[in-house]
């Protein structure tokens, strides 16, 4: 199952990073989130070929440091989206040793879009919920 | 509606529960009716996701339950969010919106 870790914002005053299920005693509102590290780990690879960790620290960068995904989730997500296809990992060489860079394959393509569509019915329907008019 | 309805995963699931009874106290079948409605079907919550749910935040104390008979002459249960569940709806919320913000800052570029 993909899992992205979500970090709170505390961390960078040295506090511990949010625990999104040992905090909430209603259950985890944000496990939507958690079934989107496959479309941020997509959109990020789209953006230019990049190395596995190199995609994990730009989406903490984009989501201005609230999303982490750790390297526990990150490789998984790799060999998952590999094995279906949809990123295809290149061996390049950088000074006297070898990068792994990764791009969207076509399939990866029409999944990523795919899987935007699917991101914003969802939330844009639990914005309709939470925020009636 | 466009495309499938999503089955909303547990967690989400909750946190529109209690906003529904944040509006005014229903039963199951009308919770489940209201999401659907809101979410102009996008949103689908299956009646074995559901009552699991309720039962789930009776136990925490987020909601209540009262025993009414219902316009058909049965007897069903009507939910009400009680004060600590009020309380954890904000909290959940301010969640949720900091987090989708998140995810549409990568999805979407800055916004």
């Amino acid at each position: 199952m993909s899992r992205c870790q979500v970090s709170g914002q505390g961390e960078h005053r040295g506090e511990s990073e949010e625990s999104i299920a040992g905090r909430h005693t209603m259950g985890k509102a944000t496990d939507i989130v958690h079934g989107t590290i496959d479309l941020l780990m997509l959109k990020t690879i789209g953006m230019e070929p990049i190395q596995g960790w190199g995609a994990a620290k730009r989406i903490h960068e984009l989501s201005h440091q609230v999303i982490r995904v750790r390297e526990g989730s990150l490789h998984p997500a790799l060999v998952r989206l590999h094995a279906l296809g949809l990123i295809r990992p290149h061996l390049v060489k950088s000074g006297n040793r070898m990068k792994r860079l990764y791009t969207l394959t076509n399939a990866g393509r029409a999944q990523l879009r795919k899987e935007l569509a699917r991101w914003d019915r969802l939330s844009d329907a639990v914005d309709a919920i939470v925020h009636p008019e | 509606m466009r495309g499938k309805a999503i089955d909303i995963v547990q967690g989400t699931l909750n946190m529109l529960i209690c906003q529904i009874l944040a509006e005014k106290p229903l039963h199951g079948w009308g919770i489940r009716e209201r999401i659907h409605e809101l979410s102009k079907n996008a949103l689908q919550v299956r009646v074995g996701s559901l009552y699991p749910a309720l039962n789930r935040l009776q136990s925490r104390g987020l909601i209540s339950a009262h025993r009414v008979r219902t316009a058909t002459g049965r007897m069903g249960k009507r939910y009400t969010l009680t004060r600590a569940g009020r309380a954890q709806l904000s909290q959940e919320i301010a969640h949720w919106d900091r987090l989708s913000a998140a995810v549409d800052r990568v999805a979407h570029g800055a916004k």
